[in-house]
């Protein structure tokens, strides 16, 4: 591996490190779902109707959020930190997690120092340098049990039907066939997208292993030049065969194996078999003579 | 007296009710004419050798389907906790076309597409066929998850085909598995006349440069980058893929020999066995003869049509960028269906009959099973908008 290969190795292994890194961790997190005047919502373990928070999981791994803050003043980025180490803090792959706003922090680790404000705000998750903010969101004044939390579309709106650790708009989500299907009813969109993406795949493997017999058709030559001691032009690939070979042998063993089967055609052929007489096979051969005895007249 | 007469009232009463449960005595139309269907399965796989692996047990899960009896009885495949529904769940969950993609990737040789990569379009573009029954089963009413569920027979890959429509349109999953196997079978019969069709006489005579030899490093790289490189565009191929390339990996690593001979035997033998029973067994009259399954047919077939005709078409588009010396014979084409080795099998023998000297099964191999790369990258991507 020549320097300029192995420098190309190490960027690509840093890059393919660096989207790893990045994904799924706390930056993902998203503010789904808020309810600041609650009287008639669920209540939290301690049987008290708190206001709440959701935050939701949309990458495919388990995020865990203890260690980032969560704040309603904008001026005090680590107003709550949630503690880090226990297992309630992890949040599935595209699962909900409710943080109950009641104001009193001792009650557990989901439980924040503050309340939320039914007559609206403001309120923040931030990573666990307390600078970097994840996801932040601003509410005007909620009637009671009526939560704030983003649509479908992204877009935040108000909710009369509250939906804690559930998807916002459950009974207004389409299937992606039937959006589908309304967008592009006649499937040409996704034919020609779809078509695109298999040829791209494939034609990045192609290009992949273009380069890739190129070089060990180089290397192969190199390592001939370097055996036979001779300028590496002069050296003549060795690895192109002819196919006949290979096709003749394909299709003996093809028509052998056809030929192989368990179904008898109930002809039964009893054949001589021949012995070819040799001193070697001949038993009397490999028997002791018997001594033969002279008496003496 | 009056005690024997009792006695024969309720024997008779008992015998009665025995014929009630009896097959015969709730047999319809609808299962004599499956069970025939089944007995034709068993017929082309025994005498005509048509994918006898498949057709057998499928043609004998038909007949297992298509005995009727009471649903009380807790025998039939769409009865929960009975054995038939249990083997059938790896079907209906998708457990069993991942299993015999390890098996298929452990038993495939790739080195004629790493000698000759270009072979690889090929099975992109024989993939037309899948996205042209898709359109046209839109066109005729069907919803697009089913759409796409249809589409896929035209990949001419059974565990693929079964494991889309598992999870687009399970209700038609049967029908659609028992149309892509019987196409697959069918493959000496469909694809020779579009082949000679969009060919001429001259281009039949093409002959290809010999493969190189593939060295053993390439060998193994190949299911490693294929993998990276196709997963990571089209993760929700990741079950076909991961396994496709796995077993290829166990193949040519060298150094696990026995995990790959249990991966393309056992495995694939088991898998291939309780796929073909409980997939031919899912149709049963009552679901399956209906209009929508004769739609069903009609659709496969012509996607059939159109993968071939793709392939074949697209080699000859490619042929005018190629110098001379370096042209591809366009009865490959047709080999970018997947249906392993039987299409590359086509090719050789169409290729055979205007030139007996023109051995063209090693090139068509490279497209074959690109196709089966192709079909997987396909399905993950209508997987993933229809889902």
């Amino acid at each position: 591996m020549n320097k300029k290969t192995k420098k190309g190795f190490l960027l690509l292994t840093l890059t393919l490190l660096s989207f790893a890194s990045y994904a799924q961790t706390t930056f993902d997190l998203r503010i789904n779902e808020l309810l600041s005047h609650n009287t008639e919502n669920i209540v939290d373990d301690y049987g008290e109707h708190s206001t709440w928070i959701e935050i939701y999981n949309p990458t495919y791994g388990t995020v865990d959020i203890g260690g980032c803050y969560v704040t309603d003043d904008i001026n005090n980025p680590k107003k709550y930190r949630i503690p880090q180490g226990d297992v309630i803090t992890k949040i599935p792959s595209h699962q909900y997690l409710l943080i109950w706003a009641d104001s009193i922090d001792y009650h557990g680790p989901l439980y924040t120092n503050f309340k939320l404000s039914a007559d609206g705000g403001y309120l923040a998750i931030y990573s666990n340098d307390g600078k970097t903010l994840i996801d932040q969101v601003r509410y005007s004044a909620l009637e009671a049990n009526v939560s704030y939390g983003r649509k479908d579309d992204g877009e935040w709106g108000k909710f009369e039907k509250v939906t804690p650790r559930l998807q916002n708009e459950p009974y207004a989500l389409e299937s992606a066939s039937e959006k589908l299907g309304k967008r592009d009813p006649h499937g040409a969109v996704i034919s020609v997208t779809a078509m695109t993406v298999v040829f791209s795949v494939l034609i990045l493997l192609f290009l992949c292993f273009k380069q890739l017999a190129k070089f060990h058709i180089k290397t192969s030559k190199k390592k001939a030049a370097e055996a036979q001691g001779v300028d590496i032009d002069k050296v003549q690939y060795a690895g192109e065969e002819t196919g006949d070979i290979y096709a003749a042998i394909a299709l003996a063993l093809k028509l052998y194996q056809d030929d192989i089967h368990d179904i008898e055609d109930m002809v039964i052929t009893i054949e001589r078999e021949d012995k070819i007489y040799s001193p070697w096979n001949s038993k009397v051969q490999t028997l002791r003579q018997t001594p033969v005895i002279r008496k003496n007249k | 007296m009056e005690q024997g007469t009792g006695f024969f009232n309720f024997l008779t009463e008992n015998l009665s009710n025995f014929w009630g449960y009896t097959g015969i005595a709730t047999a319809t139309a609808g299962h004599i004419a499956m069970i025939f269907f089944g007995l034709a399965f068993i017929y082309m796989a025994i005498k005509k050798n048509w994918e006898p692996m498949l057709l057998l047990p499928i043609g004998f899960g038909i007949l297992v389907g298509n005995i009727p009896h009471l649903a009380s009885l807790k025998i039939g495949i769409y009865e929960e906790g009975s054995v038939l529904n249990i083997l059938y769940h790896g079907v209906r969950n998708g457990w069993y076309p991942p299993l015999i993609f390890l098996g298929i990737g452990a038993m495939t040789d790739f080195s004629t597409l790493i000698s000759n990569p270009k072979l690889l379009l090929i099975g992109a573009a024989a993939q037309l066929g899948i996205f042209a029954a898709y359109t046209t089963a839109l066109l005729v009413g069907f919803d697009p998850n089913q759409a796409g569920a249809i589409g896929i027979i035209g990949g001419a890959d059974g565990p693929t085909a079964i494991f889309l429509s598992s999870r687009l349109a399970p209700d038609m999953m049967g029908a659609i598995a028992i149309a892509a196997y019987s196409y697959m079978a069918l493959v000496p019969v469909i694809q020779p006349p579009v082949m000679k069709l969009f060919t001429n006489k001259k281009e039949r005579l093409i002959r290809m440069r010999p493969p190189r030899v593939v060295s053993s490093n390439e060998k193994i790289l190949f299911p490693i980058v294929g993998f990276l490189l196709t997963a990571f565009i089209v993760p929700s191929g990741l079950p076909l893929l991961g396994m496709l390339f796995f077993g290829n990996l166990l193949k040519e690593s060298g150094v696990t020999r026995r995990l790959a001979e249990t991966a393309r035997g056992p495995i694939i033998d088991i898998c291939t066995i309780l796929i073909g029973l409980t997939v031919g067994a899912s149709t049963q009259a009552t679901n399956f003869l209906n209009v929508r399954s004769l739609g069903i047919f009609g659709l496969g077939a012509a996607s059939f049509v159109v993968a071939t005709m793709g392939g074949v078409l697209f080699v000859k588009f490619f042929n005018l960028f190629l110098k001379e010396g370096n042209k591809m014979n366009p009865l490959i084409g047709n080999a970018g269906v997947s249906a392993v080795p039987d299409s590359a099998r086509v090719s050789e023998e169409v290729g055979k009959h205007y030139d007996p000297k023109n051995h063209l099964l090693m090139h068509a191999m490279g497209p074959n099973v690109a196709g089966v790369i192709g079909s997987a990258v396909a399905a993950g991507v209508l997987l993933g908008f229809l889902s």
